[in-house]
């Protein structure tokens, strides 16, 4: 797995064509198959990875091929990877054909690949114990293996006793490792670069960050991770990775989704031919993150690459409670805490933050870090107002009351409601109580602190509260059914 | 966006184990661990690894802090060793397969080298090529040694840019999944019930394989916003083991074998991969396999006896503090936490609180109907959680528990799910029904008032659909002491407040409803009369 770690280089390897003689002329009649070349080290090596269990793989290997017709076998390819999705191109080389017959080598497979094929049964008699061997041709492997023993036709191991089958040797295509085969036509002998590229599945990203927030101080530090996952059953070494946010869900198949990905790079590269953009807008909707450097994945490996770090960003903590509808309870409900601070550049930050989780730490009294909770991001650019969620306040509780219900007139009821904010914190604090469910026809008619309407279905008012007190809001809603 | 990684192949700094550990509990069913740990860094490019982190960590949620150099990457690597593991490292090694003939005893040992490992295993014997456990002999693969991969300790791994070079006292700290804690409460009231003796605990359970020596524990009370593994979060998976600490209580054995199938599942699934073969008949599929024929998975089993998960209940008492908005209770010195160790510590210690013991009954309805006879008023015990009743201490989420004197000794009465409670709070905790308080309930629709019929008749004004109730409870005190009740009643959705018309008791209100209270003597009987009126809010 780690072998190829910091070599750079390195070609095709080339492996002496087994029977023939004849290794480079003009292309072979059909009946001698063509010298193989297997190459295993990338030259250069380019993932670019998408949010979710996707990527696109291009592998760049040194080609030194003579004139005439080759079977290149690619070794080290992404063992997730979706044949159909296979472009090769190389100066000089014409495909003729393009396999990717990887299959992987499985007792079941083995015995596929031998119908035809002599193998040996050893049998053990259940008696005695005696050994005795027998050569025999598979004739088929479809819901059992059926054989040809001299002149006689049976069904291995149909008479349940031990019967062991040995395989002269390992079919070409049946590997322990990942190899994409093409058939190609060397014009002449060729001597550059044979680039390959692919879809793969098994590979994702997600973005993370650390805010150890200070509340006294008023900020927040924010660092922030790439998680690279790699379950492709392949490691890629020296890689150099772009990281794309957006959502590719909507397809429903990696296939039409690359049908959709060309046509969308055709438009593209249109468009850029007549308007100067920059590299990160090529892919229109997307948004394309390069890793100055490159790195080692290897398979099965979570890694973790920092990508920000920023200090005393500007920031904030609120109080919030939504309640729905006008309801009594006996039960205090525990008012929401976010932690508020802007992405700009004013604020301490300014850069774009690719979607992910943000995990909020506060420092204890002994000045430790510690976690206090997390969200989720967007993503955002730079310039956006963030607030995150990070959990209930243990000390701030609110306590709604339907103090009078009447009725008004015909269809208009009046809700007197109260709600008691109690602070138990040595500092005071403001609560915002939002009232939803507070359509056009809803109409505050007396409020013991003035609120304002936040949207067409709520309404919000900021109760402030002394430390270790309560404050109570009290507002009068006349609602009407028309 | 700048993401900056370095290249490979430089010094390596390894970080054995930790200084000293903190441990922060959460309860939602992880920990918050940080590691002190002292580094030597030298002025190039360097890797430090720190080896021995706890296997269950949460490799997004690692922090790295002191480090005084720019982190370019971090990596977690653990390879647990199962028999999959075993195999799939093996590749390209050479093993030996062991057959033995069945019928002579014969133990046949060749040399193998394992060419695959996917669904199913291929070897290359001296023979030629052989599919692995697809003969129906008993055969098995024995291995040199475990391949060193999976014999390391579970690590966590740094990339720092150069920089200035010298000792460093760094703190690495991570999630990890696999701890819970909970608060437990005991309050004996006492015989005149209006005091109770509250005593708290916190029930703290490593469920990991890693065990803490002399660790700094606090644990967060708090509601924390977490956000499921799907949305890249650290919520655990919910695990009814780990949230019901109840079943501490239980025989051990219990827990053990639940932990016992979280673990066999995804090996036994592996396993079975590696058992695929060529295709048979059907019929050939269930072939018997003696089972000394597996690869044995006993090894990589925690077969922990259950004297092992005791629970240690220590005297220690727990200090408070806040965390932002949480409360943090810390064990004041450095502690042991094994694994799979259940551990109690005091937390709380007020007696005398003051308490109110009342019997409560709600009704909620207009209409002229018995609520059903099984509607036993609810017993509660009511206080404020402030100084002046003798408390004014946070109190963190968790079961109630209720004991109460009954003639020369002392009985459970019962137990309620008590939220978290911050200072300054009215609670109320219904912990039982009533037992010996008879209720019987009347109520009758009144026919509207007829001077208001005709009033409404006069005027243009819409008559609203308006509905007056008489109500008359009979409370019957069987008990050896007087009883205090409190009876609320509301309208229900779509009517108004109900006005009280007329009360034998005074009408007072409560949650915006109408409450009437009323003291029924020890071996007496009261009845509470009153009328309510209501109108429809919209027809």
């Amino acid at each position: 797995m780690g072998g190829r770690r910091g070599i750079y280089l390195i070609a095709l390897a080339l492996v002496a064509p087994v029977a023939s003689g004849q290794t480079a002329s003009s292309p072979q009649p059909t009946s001698t198959p063509p010298p193989v070349q297997v190459t295993t080290e990338d030259k250069d090596l380019y993932l670019t990875v998408y949010n979710r269990d996707l990527a696109l793989i291009e592998h760049v290997r040194a080609g030194n091929l003579p004139a005439g017709r080759h079977r290149i076998e690619f070794k080290g390819v992404s063992a997730r990877i979706v044949p159909q999705t296979v472009s090769f191109g190389a100066s000089g080389l014409t495909l003729i054909e393009q396999n990717f017959d990887y299959d992987l080598l499985t007792p079941a497979k083995l015995m596929e690949k031998a119908v035809g094929q002599k193998v040996r049964i050893v049998r053990t008699n259940p008696g005695t114990g005696a050994e005795t061997s027998e050569s025999a041709e598979v004739l088929s492997t479809v819901g059992g293996v059926v054989l040809r023993i001299g002149d006689r036709i049976e069904v291995l191991r149909d008479d349940g006793n031990p019967a062991r089958v040995i395989f002269d040797k390992v079919p070409e295509n049946l590997r322990a490792s990942p190899t994409l085969s093409v058939l190609a036509d060397a014009a002449r002998p060729v001597n550059s670069d044979i680039r390959l590229s692919y879809l793969s599945r098994g590979l994702s990203w997600t973005a993370d960050y650390v805010a150890v927030f200070n509340e006294a101080a008023g900020d927040t530090s924010l660092q922030g991770w790439i998680t690279l996952d790699n379950q492709s059953g392949t490691s890629f070494a020296n890689a150099r990775v772009q990281l794309v946010a957006g959502d590719i869900n909507m397809v429903d198949s990696v296939e039409q989704w690359w049908l959709r990905f060309n046509s969308r790079r055709q438009t593209n590269a249109r468009r850029t031919a007549g308007v100067e953009r920059s590299a990160r807008e090529q892919l229109g909707d997307y948004y394309v993150y390069p890793i100055d450097q490159r790195t080692t994945l290897a398979n099965n490996q979570k890694k973790q690459i920092s990508f920000l770090s920023a200090d005393r960003v500007k920031a904030s903590k609120a109080y919030e409670q939504s309640f729905y509808g006008f309801a009594s309870s006996d039960e205090p409900v525990a008012a929401e805490v976010r932690v508020r601070f802007a992405n700009s550049s004013a604020a301490g930050l300014g850069s774009e933050l690719p979607s992910g989780v943000v995990r909020v730490y506060a420092r204890d009294a002994r000045d430790q870090p510690q976690f206090v909770g997390e969200d989720r991001i967007d993503h955002t650019s730079a310039g956006s107002e963030l607030a995150l969620k990070i959990g209930d306040a243990f000390d701030v509780t609110v306590q709604p009351t339907v103090v009078r219900t009447s009725r008004v007139d015909w269809g208009q009821g009046e809700y007197e409601m109260q709600y008691v904010v109690r602070n138990a914190r040595s500092s005071p604090v403001t609560v915002t109580i939002r009232q939803l469910g507070m359509l056009r026809f809803n109409e505050v008619t007396a409020e013991s602190i003035k609120g304002r309407r936040t949207d067409a279905r709520s309404y919000a008012w900021d109760v402030p509260v002394p430390a270790n007190g309560e404050a109570t809001l009290s507002f009068t809603v006349v609602q009407r059914w028309w | 966006m700048g993401i900056c990684s370095v290249a490979t192949g430089q010094t390596t700094v390894y970080s054995p184990r930790a200084d000293d550990i903190s441990l922060t509990i959460y309860r939602d069913g992880f920990a918050l661990i940080t590691e002190t740990r002292t580094v030597d860094l030298p002025a190039e490019p360097v890797t430090v690894v720190f080896q021995g982190v706890v296997d269950a960590l949460l490799s997004q949620s690692a922090v790295m802090l002191g480090m005084e150099r720019p982190l370019a990457e971090t990596n977690f690597a653990y390879d647990r060793l199962t028999p999959l593991s075993l195999l799939e490292r093996s590749v390209g090694k050479t093993v030996t397969l062991v057959r033995t003939n069945r019928q002579t005893g014969v133990v046949t040992r060749t040399e193998v080298t394992i060419i695959s490992v996917e669904d199913g295993v291929v070897l290359e014997t001296p023979d030629g090529s052989e599919a692995f456990k697809c003969s129906g002999l008993p055969e098995r693969l024995e291995f040199n040694e475990v391949p060193p991969e999976l014999d390391a300790d579970p690590t966590l791994s740094a990339r720092l840019a150069a920089g200035a070079a010298g000792k460093r006292t760094v703190k690495v700290s991570y999630l990890a999944h696999g701890f819970t804690w909970s608060s437990d409460y005991v309050a004996r009231v006492d015989p005149s019930k209006s005091r109770m003796d509250l005593t708290g605990w916190v029930t703290l359970r490593n469920d990991t394989n890693t065990s803490f020596r002399q660790a700094h524990v606090q644990v967060v009370a708090g509601k924390l916003h977490l956000l499921s593994q799907d949305e890249g979060g650290s919520e655990p998976p919910f695990d009814s083991s780990l949230h019901d600490l109840d079943e501490t209580t239980d025989p051990a054995v219990n827990r053990h074998d639940r932990l016992r199938a979280r673990e066999e599942e995804p090996v036994l699934d592996g396993l079975a991969r590696l058992e695929k073969c060529f295709p048979l008949d059907d019929a050939k599929k269930v072939q018997p396999v003696a089972p000394t024929m597996r690869l044995s998975p006993s090894p990589v089993f925690h077969d922990i006896p259950a004297s092992l998960s005791e629970v240690m209940v220590t005297g220690a008492r727990v200090i408070r503090e806040e965390l932002g908005d949480y409360q943090l209770y810390r064990v004041p010195w450095p502690t042991d936490l094994n694994a799979r160790q259940t551990k109690q510590a005091v937390f709380l210690s007020k007696p005398r609180v003051k308490v109110e013991r009342i019997y409560s009954v709600r009704l909620d309805s207009l209409e002229a109907e018995e609520p059903e006879p099984a509607d036993a008023p609810n017993v509660m015990l009511r206080w404020v959680n402030n100084k002046s009743s003798g408390l004014g201490e946070p109190l963190p989420a968790g079961e109630f528990r209720v004991f109460e004197p009954a003639g020369e000794g002392v009985v459970f009465a019962g137990e309620a799910h008590m939220t978290d409670k911050p200072v300054g709070l009215p609670v109320e905790l219904v912990f039982a029904r009533a037992m010996d308080l008879d209720v019987e309930y009347t109520m009758e629709e009144l026919e509207p008032d007829e001077a208001e019929e005709e009033a409404s008749r006069d005027s243009d004004a819409y008559d609203p659909d308006r509905i007056r109730l008489r109500a008359v409870h009979r409370f019957i005190n069987n008990k050896s002491m007087p009883v205090t009740i409190e009876v609320r009643h509301a309208g229900g959705y779509g009517w108004t407040t109900p006005e009280v018309i007329r009360s034998n008791v005074r009408a007072g209100r409560r949650s915006g409803e109408a409450m009437f209270r009323l003291r029924v003597p020890a071996r007496e009987e009261r009845s509470l009369r009153y009328e309510l009126q209501a109108e429809s809010v919209y027809d």
